[in-house]
């Protein structure tokens, strides 16, 4: 987790350097453009931001809390539910509140925002005014991202005016009328609360979904119009989905034993049965031109897991005498675990409910079999956070967020100048006058760039992959997948290769990779999307072998074996 | 789930049959006891189907496997989703027949049947081993040895509403249309969802029968919450009070652990099963069950009136030579005239034809209109910029159409009943002579009568055939039509639209890769294409069930027309036989009538009093009643005389019409008791017989008498002779003899205010726990 300094990061800043120089200071015209590059090469050198997304109340706040590893998301109380929380490395907690009246942000005590409600009229005014919250944890996670928690996401279909409720995906009646209250004391509306969400989904760097419940009609529809609203913000590069509650396929309901009956929950693993069922969702076209993947994490578990107070394993322990089998049947009925007087169990039903509350049942249950191996309290609480799939979400923003973050912000950054020069030549289309002359000279940078640059480029060619364009074995695939950074951005993560692997294998398996990817890219039956692709991971291969030359040469140098058995050599 | 009002009533009545059929065998002509067996064989076979219906995960196929007690009959599996239609009904062996489009069908049917193995079901039923329904399944039909579908329950699971293939809601309203029932299934972990709650809004509004069922109560830590809130929401959406709905809560894991041994009955009553059954069956007893037992005793009756008229005829003939003669004059006279009915050639027929086909017109007119206003629309909707083969766009037009067919079947039976209501009064005559003691045996066809609470269509589908015979079409490889087993259109037209929305999906498949305006030109050529075959269809389905209706109505009158026939050769034989008797063999003669006649008034007592309590069976507990002004309009110009009657407990919730009909029967129960009390010049009754016979008046009274009928219960006044001949009574059923009951639980006015009287009317189920 520690912040590594990205080796592309620093090239790629020049881009917008170069793209800054296409742009005179003194046009009037480009004023707009001037912020936009400004900002987007701003954000190059900042963390990227990552936005947590999802129908309202799907457990985004409990997958916040359980990432970063503390109950910082207030997820009960109702008023705050509805804003924008921007969660930021800091090594002091602290607030700053964004206005919506543009007013200059204020430092708040940290705290401070919980202890309002909508009951005074003070706290009342205040919560109306405040647009956005910024959050400062000393979190490590916090050092190479930004999390964003966004109040909720609608679908797109619902719009007619009475249906702004559903259309923020709130489905109980009596909630959406408690909802509607609130929103309205707060001055704010559904229609608001989305936009805001989509407005916070359009600046992140990059997406987590979260759905509560695989394929249901309500989590389809988000999803389709997540996909079509944010077709262009959200490809499998930038985005993945996350089945929050998986904890809840335990005890087994779904799965059957050979008898018909329900399967033993004695050794089921919830987590299995919730991949199954990502696995199935992702079979879904739908779903795989959005989310390179799916991942089930228990997110009650996971924040448990790291926040529970110690004291609360007593009873965990009591419990933990209990023998498994016992236990385990007694499990496999969770409301009677939590309301009936069971004298074979050492702690009262109402102690039993507040730990499945807790950690869910799965969670205690997996915390007694843990205790009863012996193992010490922070030896449970890791194997719990593991068990709950949060440290391999955890894993899996660094590696496909994290490795390629100058890529995918570099592609943001051009995509939002792209759209300012298309704004521009619009406007003096409609205005019947020549478009300015500014805007001609960076969309000429951008194209240039898209050609010569690597990390467009590369970025082209994983866009084909996550298109589906490409007609590539699955050997080639897992290798462009490498190549352009899933595994991490060494040259050795580069290559598929372990961390100690020594530099002549290195420079062997490149020049090996070359061969391949320079015979496939001379391929002339290959189809056009597939070609470029081939010639972007050769060239990639042939900047990683040149590394790695380069390397050798600090090594051994000049006459080191192999340095110079290179044909070809970048520039 | 056997032990219930309703099973044990139906039992009751299942074996009223063959005491019946024994006793009056004398009398009992060849062509009414063919009525009879085809009256207990449709009781028999009689089907109460349920659609079962639920989202993705709810676990429904564990509630159902639980619900038959078999685990393991229907694949369970979290990421298992239902993709066609399924039965799931008796057989006397476990085994599942696909119907599978097969366009190439020698028997022109469209259609090819595979019988597989249940444990092949996940490869023909679920999304899994069928994505997309791409073996082009249609039904899949499951028998099996279940003793908790003996009573003829059929669950359907539908592919529910809600998952991601919109046509599979049409099938799935398709279906609901009619079904007796519906078993919402929910679970406890999700509260319910504003589409789910939109579903059920319509399914109240269609279906009599709403069973909510909130699944998987053992897998929270509280489910209080959910179920109050389920049942809340419910109240909220539709407008109904909360108490009415029926939410029931239960643990599928529960109850099949109790199937491990069936030892634990504290889990078994925490799984909740046993209130589900109760819920169940209550509401269906209401519908299916009540129409079915109706029709069961409605043929007894007529079976009792039929044979017993001779007996009057020949007691009032024996009052005197003048009488004698008289009445043969009578009974020939009358005879003729059913045998002109009779004939192939009498008017009515034809006559009814004609007015069937006038009085359907505007049911073939508003169908055809709804179908252009549907492709109107698709093509508006089209040239508004629509995806031609969008899943949503052609499910609406489907649905539209399914909607239009529903609603002409619907008309078609509402006019059906009416016609033959009417043409049931025409055709049947008095079986009695005037000379016989008054008021003699009146009309002897009856027509069942439709009850308020049951959609025109289904009753008569229930009416006129059961599922065995639907069954029989199948295998002799029939047309489409008659393929299904609720009857005519539903399932056909629900899986036609499967098949059909499957075609235009593999036409736009195809067409993938083509270019996007010929692709769009392309589609909409096709897809119009298939609304004009699901139109051919549909139109072909509705001029099949216009027949097949007209023909039911033809041989029902018919059976009807040639038993009265029969009832009165047997009239007429027995005055010959009487004209040649000497004094002393008429005397005797008369004793062994009386005999018979006190026999007949016992088994008319004993159909009353089982009709008494269908009718308190139909007349809905509180939580079912629905208020009448939710009741969906019947369509159509012809709806049957059903208003609203007040529903009470000295009243039932039949429409006033068909109360009147009941109430007629009653009087003629009555009065034929009055009729043979009478013509019994020198009988007395004994106090048995008093109490038989005020049980007679009292018991349907406390169900369906309405108070205007006075005049019909008059003529009788409570005998004060007894008769020598009552110690040859038949044996009734014990429980008569049971005089627990007080007068006030049978909540009726009792007619005669004669002590003792109400052991006649006691019935068991009064006993049953609400």
């Amino acid at each position: 987790m520690a912040s590594l300094p990205d080796p592309v990061a620093a090239p790629h800043d020049e881009v917008f350097a170069r793209i800054g120089h296409a742009i005179d200071q003194d046009d009037p015209a480009a004023a707009e453009l001037r912020t936009v590059v400004r900002n987007a090469r701003a954000r190059m050198a900042q963390p990227m931001r990552v936005a947590v997304a999802g129908r309202l109340k799907c457990g985004k706040s409990t997958l916040v809390n359980a990432l970063l590893g503390e109950e910082v998301s207030d997820t009960g109380q109702l008023e705050l539910t509805f804003n924008v929380c921007e969660f930021h490395h800091c090594d002091r907690p602290g607030l700053i509140v964004h206005f919506k009246d543009g007013r200059p942000a204020e430092k708040w005590p940290q705290g401070s925002l919980s202890r309002l409600t909508a009951r005074s009229a003070d706290g009342l005014r205040l919560l109306r005014s405040v647009r956005k919250v910024e959050v400062g944890r000393p979190s490590p996670l916090l050092r190479r991202f930004r999390l964003i928690d966004t109040p909720g996401l609608a679908s797109v279909h619902g719009t007619d005016s009475q249906n702004t409720l559903s259309f923020l995906g709130i489905d109980d009646p009596v909630e959406r009328d408690e909802t509607a209250r609130v929103l309205k004391e707060l001055g704010q509306d559904a229609r608001s609360v989305h936009a805001a969400s989509a407005a916070e989904m359009d600046r992140a760097d990059a997406v987590v979904f979260v759905f509560s419940r695989g394929l249901g009609r309500a989590d389809q529809q988000a999803v389709e119009s997540f996909a079509g609203a944010y077709g262009e913000v959200v490809s499998p590069l930038k985005a993945f989905g996350v089945l929050s509650r998986s904890d809840q396929y335990w005890p087994p309901m779904g799965e059957t034993g050979p008898d018909g009956m329900p399967a033993d929950p004695l050794d089921h693993d919830p987590m299995a049965t919730a991949r199954r069922m990502a696995d199935s969702y992702l079979q879904r076209p739908a779903v795989r031109r959005v989310f390179r993947t799916v991942v089930p994490v228990s997110g009650l578990l996971g924040t448990g897991a790291q926040c529970m107070p110690s004291d609360e394993f007593g009873p965990l322990a009591e419990l933990a005498k209990v023998p498994p089998r016992l236990l385990a049947d007694r499990m496999e009925d969770v409301q009677m675990f939590c309301v009936r007087d069971y004298p074979e169990l050492p702690v009262p039903a109402e102690v039993r409910a507040a730990l499945v509350d807790r950690l869910g049942a799965w969670g205690v249950f997996l915390a007694c079999g843990l205790l009863r191996d012996g193992l010490s309290e922070d030896a449970v609480r890791q194997h719990l956070l593991e068990r709950s799939g949060v440290t391999e979400l955890r894993e899996l923003v660094l590696c496909h967020f994290g490795n390629r973050s100058s890529l995918i912000k570099l592609d943001h950054g051009q995509r939002e100048i792209a759209e300012e020069v298309g704004r521009l030549r619009a406007g003096a289309q409609r205005a019947r006058q020549r478009p300015p002359a500014v805007a001609d000279r960076v969309a000429q940078v951008l194209e240039t760039m898209r050609v010569t640059d690597s990390g467009p480029s590369e970025l082209a060619a994983l866009s084909a992959y996550y298109g589906g364009r490409l007609t590539l074995t699955e050997q080639e695939q897992a290798q462009l997948l490498e190549v352009t950074g899933e595994h991490g951005t060494s040259c050795a993560a580069r290559l598929g290769l372990h961390p100690g692997t020594g530099v002549d294998v290195l420079l062997t398996t490149a020049r090996g990779r070359i061969a391949h990817w320079a015979a496939l890219a001379g391929d002339p039956l290959l189809d056009r999307p597939t070609l470029t692709t081939a010639r972007v991971v050769l060239r990639s291969y042939e900047r990683v072998a040149n590394l790695v030359e380069r390397a050798l040469v600090v090594l051994y140098g000049e006459d080191a074996p192999g340095a110079h058995h290179g044909e070809r050599s970048t520039s | 789930m056997r032990d219930n009002a309703f099973t044990r009533l139906r039992a009751d009545v299942l074996a009223a049959f063959p005491r019946l059929t024994e006793t009056i065998s004398g009398e009992l002509g060849p062509r009414r006891r063919e009525l009879i067996d085809q009256s207990l064989a449709r009781l028999d076979q009689g089907t109460c189907h349920i659609v079962v219906v639920g989202e993705f995960n709810r676990g429904k196929s564990s509630l159902l496997n639980a619900l038959v007690e078999r685990p393991g009959l229907f694949p369970v599996d979290v990421d298992v989703a239902t993709c066609v239609v399924s039965t799931l009904g008796w057989g006397p062996r476990e085994q599942a027949v696909v119907h599978m489009t097969d366009a190439g069908a020698t028997d022109g049917s469209g259609t090819r049947q595979v019988r597989i193995g249940l444990d092949r079901l996940p490869e023909f039923v679920t999304e899994q081993g069928n994505p997309r329904n791409h073996k082009q399944v249609r039904l899949v039909e499951i028998k099996a040895p279940v003793p908790q579908l003996e009573t003829g329950l059929v669950f359907m699971d539908t592919p529910g509403f809600g998952s991601v293939n919109s046509e599979h809601t049409a099938v799935t309203h398709a279906f609901l249309e009619r079904a007796d029932g519906l078993v919402f299934v929910c679970d406890a972990i999700e509260p319910l969802a504003t589409y789910e709650l939109d579903f059920l809004d319509r399914a109240l509004a269609r279906c009599e029968v709403v069973v909510t069922v909130v699944t998987k109560t053992d897998k929270v830590r509280d489910p209080v919450p959910v179920v109050t809130g389920a049942r809340e929401k419910i109240a909220v959406r539709t407008g109904r009070p909360p108490e009415r709905l029926v939410v029931v809560p239960v643990s599928s894991f529960r109850k099949l652990k109790w199937l491990r041994d069936r030892a634990d009955d504290q889990l078994l009553a925490d799984s909740n099963f046993p209130e589900l059954d109760l819920a169940l069956w209550e509401g269906l007893a209401t519908t299916c069950g009540a129409v079915q037992l109706r029709r069961a005793l409605d043929a007894l009756g007529d079976a009792v009136t039929t044979a017993g008229s001779p007996v009057v005829n020949e007691l009032a003939a024996l009052e005197s030579d003048a009488s004698l003669r008289r009445i043969r004059q009578e009974v020939t006279e009358t005879a003729d005239r059913v045998k002109q009915l009779s004939a192939g050639s009498a008017q009515w027929r034809t006559e009814l034809r004609r007015r069937f086909d006038q009085d359907t017109r505007p049911a073939r007119t508003a169908l055809q209109s709804a179908f252009d206003a549907g492709l109107r629309d698709y093509h508006e909707k089209v040239n508004a910029g629509a995806d031609p083969a969008a899943d949503e766009v052609v499910g609406q037009v489907t649905s539209d159409m399914l909607k239009a067919l529903t609603e002409a079947h619907d008309r078609l039976a509402t006019v059906a009943v009416a016609l033959m209501e009417e043409f049931a009064q025409h055709t049947s005559l008095e079986l009695t002579s005037p000379q016989a003691p008054k008021p003699p045996f009146t009309a002897a066809i009856s027509v069942p009568s439709v009850p308020l609470n049951v959609r025109p269509a289904r009753f008569f589908d229930q009416f006129r055939a059961s599922w065995s015979t639907g069954m029989a079409g199948v295998g002799a490889g029939a047309a489409v039509a008659f393929v299904e087993p609720l009857s005519g259109l539903a399932v056909m037209l629900g899986l036609g639209t499967m098949g059909f929305v499957h075609g235009v999906r593999n036409h736009r498949k195809d067409l993938h890769e083509r270019a996007e305006k010929e692709r769009n030109a392309r589609l909409l050529q096709l897809t119009t294409q298939e609304f004009g075959v699901l139109r051919r269809q549909a139109t072909e389905s509705f001029n099949q069930a216009f027949g097949d209706i007209a023909q039911a109505l033809t041989a029902e009158l018919n059976g009807q027309l040639a038993a009265q026939q029969e009832s009165l050769a047997e009239s007429g034989r027995r005055l010959q036989e009487a004209t040649g008797r000497t004094k002393a063999e008429l005397t005797r003669r008369r004793g062994e009538l009386l005999v018979r006649q006190q026999t007949y008034r016992s088994l008319q007592g004993e159909l009353d009093r089982l009709r008494a309590r269908v009718e308190r069976l139909a007349s809905a507990p509180p939580r079912h009643a629905l208020p009448a002004s939710r009741r969906p309009e019947l369509p159509g110009p012809d709806a049957p005389a059903t208003t609203p009657a007040p529903v009470g407990p000295a009243t039932t919730s039949t429409a006033k019409g068909a109360a009147a009909g009941v109430a007629a029967e009653i009087a003629l129960g009555v009065t034929a008791e009055a009729a043979l009390a009478a013509a019994d010049g020198t009988g007395k009754n004994s106090p048995a017989v008093e109490a038989n016979a005020v049980g007679t008046a009292s018991a349907p009274d406390a169900g369906t008498l309405e108070p205007q009928n006075p005049e019909a219960l008059a003529p009788w006044t409570p005998p004060t002779a007894v008769p020598q001949e009552t110690n040859s009574v038949e044996p009734q059923d014990p429980a008569v003899h049971t005089p627990t009951t007080p007068a006030d639980d049978l909540g009726t006015d009792v007619v005669s205010p004669s002590a003792q009287d109400f052991g006649a009317s006691f019935d068991p189920d009064l006993f049953d726990a609400p």
